[in-house]
């Protein structure tokens, strides 16, 4: 025994020691000079608050009565943060990107701000943590009986629950932060993992080497019942205990507050999934050992939870039965300081705000009274959570196992879970159905776990309990519907979890979500894609800025109310005065309120000065199911691939058809040399005999001159019908046109060929329109072409009597000539080819012309904008026919002479 | 567009291989198959089954720490897409980003 003096001066020294922790760190983030607070470190030893007192003397009591069932409820959050991390993750992303302040906040916030949600989601959490606070409140009190030897355990439990409701409201409720973020708590039970886990750590050492002599000592002659707890260990309690502590260090509403709410960084979370399971391997290291040395070593009557503790004590070791003594203190009020900060921080929000904002319209509207008011719900609300553990911790009178009033909680706690994991997963879940899993799961925990753990004295007797209310036997407490389960447990939380995971299935997919439950669930499920933009459209124009400051104001005191309005107007560009109430504005604002309050009363509160708000289209393509994105990405696809696909077609078809030009290319180069080739080799020939040694008669040098001249004449013509048609292929040739007369033009090439005719004895035939026919064209080019086309006639003819027709006649607006020969035409196949360079008709024989006339008539034609086509008659003769643009209007008529002009 | 693909397929690897421990992990941890490790024997006067149980949890610790390596790399590979970062919410990013690493 230590005397109570030393033991109360002890406890008092160290609670001092919490105290200006606390304070010294919550100064110091207030003057924003606490970086190295913000390690992942300190973050990790606060999610230890999981190890509470239950661990600290429980674990050594289960081990010793069920051998080493205690790890699975290490295990099974050993499991969640290594390898579902990613759900932890979102969960703090979610938190963060919403200002979520607990997990009542995040269910309702999730299904629509649902405040009937946040009512139900808070209940449970203070009808669960209530006998988790007790079962601290016991163990505390237990641990100092034993170590001071005292036996009134009520009042030191009285004043154990009053010093913690001190501190949790001193440090817990200093102030509504707009994270809801409590730095110097934060330290304080980060300082407190520690002191527990040295005391464990050094407790086991002790066991194992101070009283044994080392670990072969301690399991010597163990029997294997000891560490199995029975004749089967990994049974399917074993699964179910994982599976419960899996759930529960994520449904807890402390361990919410702890991993969620109080995460400064989200990098820390990647520390905390390996750190944390290691700080519970640490824990359970000795459990074990102890728990043997302790069932060796002490009498038989002593309470296993209390090994920790007495086997120090036993062995005279006092100091370190005051650090054991430490360390259960220290893990039963972190959870007990952690807890109440949490659930009073759900009461406050989603039980008295609501009520409270009933009141507001009509009260007095003064600078921070609502912050005043939830300050003072919340400091109530913590010594409400207390007295409420007190309470249970009489009534239940100190049930012997502190693991099973843990793993009650567990279960209660676990009814979240279809709720949250749909509610991040499953853009489908609605409110319908997460209100009815939660409702049925909670009435059918309280009905077969819950209550009958009261033993018949709290609502379900005795009698009940044996025979099922009014003797109908399918309906005990322990075997509903007849289900044979030995073990509560597993019976409750196969009923109650299965029922609420099947109901919030069948109802989600039963009932339609609202699109402001639409719009948050797309936005919690897909927190990593969505921008956290809107949420909602507010109705415009109705809203004062004036009316949103004063409930700022009220919410946040007048300080940071001014501040946030100022950083808002500045976000809209402007300098001086209030922000222009816009969504995105409306929008920030709830969600800074949201940090205080929580989302539903936010949500509410905004509402009603902004008026109700829609959700607008683009919120709703925006949060569009995945599928649509999807079929929306492959339509882009698929509309892009066509596109390639055409201009690759096109591509194809401009590289065939470059390919063809290049042929014809390499075609006409050779065609020209060969053209140029013949005048030239005669040239050569007969200057070579002029020149040669040989004399030759005066007749035959003037033949031979003669044929050198014409050769000359030939080639000089092929030039400039090459030039032409390069300068014509390439629109390079200028060729100004103005209007003149076709009938004249033809009578004037007709002049010009006249001699022609005559010695060739060719008949033509022109009968002239009387009146003029006036046609926009370049009267040289134009003479020329006819020249052409008239001179082919008469070189190609092969008739008897060779005869040319020429009329003028009309298509559509166009004037067209036609030239007709009786000389046998051209074949139908040829038609187009004559038009290429290079190409004689079948009529042509050799040396009779370079076969550029037709490209470039056809060429000059179509640069005046005319043609030259082949036609055929009904009787299959073909003819040419020349296609002439009407003269314009204004356009003077001029004679066959060229004008030169600009116009055209 | 590389770099920005490059970090969210290693993201999801690290998603696949923590699905992965947490199977083998399930496996190894619960009945049926952890009852193959009942057996009666000690090792250094310890237990089997319960080193067996410590072991496990060491080698799920030591996978933990090894994924979360990777995962804080890939949260700085991240950091270069523009505007997916929430303000301040990584002080000590950017630095490595996106390249040279692999």
């Amino acid at each position: 025994m230590l005397s109570v003096d030393i033991v109360l001066a002890a406890a008092l020294g160290y609670v001092l020691l919490l105290f200006g922790i606390a304070f010294f760190v919550d100064q110091r983030t207030r003057a924003g000079r606490m970086r190295w607070l913000h390690s992942p470190v300190i973050y990790t030893l606060s999610i230890s608050v999981y190890c509470t007192s239950w661990t600290f003397y429980g674990a050594v009591g289960s081990a010793a009565r069920n051998g080493l069932e205690f790890i699975t409820i290490y295990l099974g959050p050993t499991l969640v943060f290594i390898g579902w991390w990613w759900l932890l993750r979102k969960l703090v992303r979610i938190g963060r990107t919403h200002r979520i302040t607990s997990i009542a906040d995040l269910i309702s916030s999730r299904f629509g701000k649902s405040p009937s949600l946040a009512v139900l989601v808070t209940l449970i959490a203070v009808v669960a943590t209530t006998p988790y606070i007790a079962l601290q409140l016991q163990s505390l009190t237990r641990s100092y009986l034993v170590i001071a030897g005292e036996d009134n355990g009520v009042a030191a439990a009285f004043w154990i629950a009053a010093g913690m409701a001190l501190f949790t409201i001193l440090f817990g409720t200093r102030n509504l932060d707009a994270n809801e973020r409590h730095h110097g708590v934060v330290a304080a039970i980060a300082v407190e993992a520690i002191v527990k886990f040295v005391a464990l750590f050094a407790v086991g050492l002790f066991a194992v080497y101070g009283i044994s002599s080392g670990f072969s000592d301690v399991f010597d002659d163990v029997p294997a019942e000891v560490i199995y707890g029975g004749s089967e260990i990994f049974s399917p309690r074993w699964a179910a205990i994982t599976f419960l502590s899996a759930t529960a260090i994520i449904c807890l509403p402390r361990q919410f507050q702890v991993t969620v709410v109080e995460n400064i960084d989200e990098r820390h979370l990647a520390t905390a999934s390996w750190l944390f399971p290691a700080y519970l391997f640490g824990m359970c290291i000795f459990v074990m050992p102890i728990a043997i040395v302790g069932l060796k070593t002490l009498p038989a009557g002593m309470n296993p939870d209390l090994y920790v503790l007495s086997l120090p004590l036993a062995a005279g070791r006092e100091e370190l039965a005051l650090l054991a003594f430490l360390g259960g203190f220290s893990s039963a009020t972190s959870m007990v300081i952690v807890a109440a900060i949490a659930v009073s921080t759900m009461v406050s929000n989603h039980i008295v705000m609501p009520v409270a904002l009933n009141f507001m319209a009509q009260g007095r509207e003064v600078s921070g009274d609502v912050r005043n008011l939830l300050l003072t719900a919340r400091r109530i609300s913590i010594a409400f959570i207390l007295a409420l553990g007190f309470l249970y911790y009489q009534l239940s009178g100190g049930s012997d196992a502190l693991a099973s009033i843990g793993l009650i909680a567990f279960v209660g706690v676990a009814q979240f879970m279809p709720s949250l994991l749909g509610g991040i997963f499953w853009r489908g879940a609605t409110r319908a159905g997460a209100l009815a899993g939660l409702v049925a799961g909670f009435l059918l925990w309280a009905y077969t776990l819950f209550l009958p753990s009261f033993g018949g004295s709290v609502l379900i007797s005795a009698e009940v309990i044996a025979n099922g209310p009014w003797g109908i036997e399918m309906l005990r407490p322990y075997a509903l519907l007849g289900l044979n389960q030995p073990d509560p447990l597993i019976h409750a939380l196969v009923w109650s979890l299965g029922i609420n995971t099947i109901l919030f299935l069948a109802v989600s997919a039963l009932t339609h979500a609202n699109p402001l439950e639409q719009l948050q669930g797309a936005q919690f499920v897909d927190v990593f894609r969505i921008d956290p933009g809107g949420s909602g459209t507010f109705t415009p124009g109705t809203v004062r800025t004036e009316d949103l400051f004063i409930l700022a104001q009220r919410i946040l005191g007048t300080v940071p109310a001014q501040r946030l309005f100022t950083e808002m107007a500045r976000a809209q560009g402007r300098h001086t005065g209030l922000p222009v109430p816009n969504d995105a504005m409306l929008l920030r604002l709830e969600r800074e309120l949201a940090g205080s309050v929580g989302g539903a009363s936010a949500h509410a509160m905004v509402g009603r000065i902004a008026g109700d708000r829609t959700v607008g289209m683009a919120e709703l393509m925006n949060i569009a199911s995945e599928t649509q994105r999807l079929i929306e990405t492959s339509r882009q696809l698929s509309e892009k691939s066509a596109e390639l696909e055409d201009a690759a077609t096109q591509l194809r078809r401009a590289n065939d058809r470059l390919r063809t030009l290049d042929a014809q290319k390499d075609e006409f180069l050779s065609q020209v040399s060969h053209e140029l080739r013949t005048p030239m080799t005669s040239i050569r020939s007969f200057s070579e005999i002029l020149l040669g040694d040989d004399p030759v008669g005066p007749a035959d040098r003037t033949r031979f001159a003669q044929i050198i001249h014409e050769e000359s004449l030939r080639l000089t013509r092929l030039l400039d019908e090459i030039l032409d048609i390069s300068r014509l292929e390439s629109g390079n040739l200028d060729l100004p046109t103005t209007s003149i007369d076709a009938v004249r033009s033809v009578q004037g090439a007709l002049t010009g060929i006249a001699g022609l005719t005559r010695d060739g004895g060719v008949e033509i035939v022109f009968d002239a329109p009387t009146a003029p026919r006036a046609v926009s064209a370049n009267a040289d080019r134009l003479r020329q072409v006819l020249l052409n086309l008239l001179s082919n006639a008469m070189k190609y003819n092969t008739a008897e009597a060779p005869r040319i027709d020429i009329r003028i006649g009309t298509q559509g607006n166009r004037t067209t000539i036609d030239v007709i020969d009786n000389g046998g035409g051209i074949n139908r196949d040829e038609a187009e080819a004559v038009f290429q360079k290079f190409i004689r008709g079948h009529r042509a024989g050799r040396d009779q012309g370079a076969g550029l006339g037709l490209p470039i008539s056809r060429a000059l034609m179509q640069a005046m904008g005319g043609d030259l086509t082949v036609e055929f008659a009904q009787d299959g003769t073909s003819f040419f026919r020349l296609h002439l643009v009407p003269a314009n209007a204004a356009d003077k008529l001029t004679a066959a002479e060229p004008v030169p002009s600009a116009a055209e | 567009m590389a770099d920005r693909a490059a970090p969210q397929r290693r993201q999801s690897r690290t998603h696949e291989k923590a699905a992965i421990v947490l199977a083998i992990g399930l496996l190894l941890l619960m009945p049926p198959v952890a009852n193959i490790f009942t057996l009666p024997q000690k090792i250094a006067g310890v237990p089997f089954t319960l080193i067996y149980l410590f072991v496990v949890w060491a080698g799920l610790i030591l996978s933990g720490i090894l994924m979360s390596q990777r995962l804080l790399e890939e949260e700085d590979a991240r950091q270069t897409p523009p505007g997916s970062a929430p303000p301040g919410a990584y002080d000590h990013a950017g630095g490595s980003a996106g390249t040279g690493r692999d």
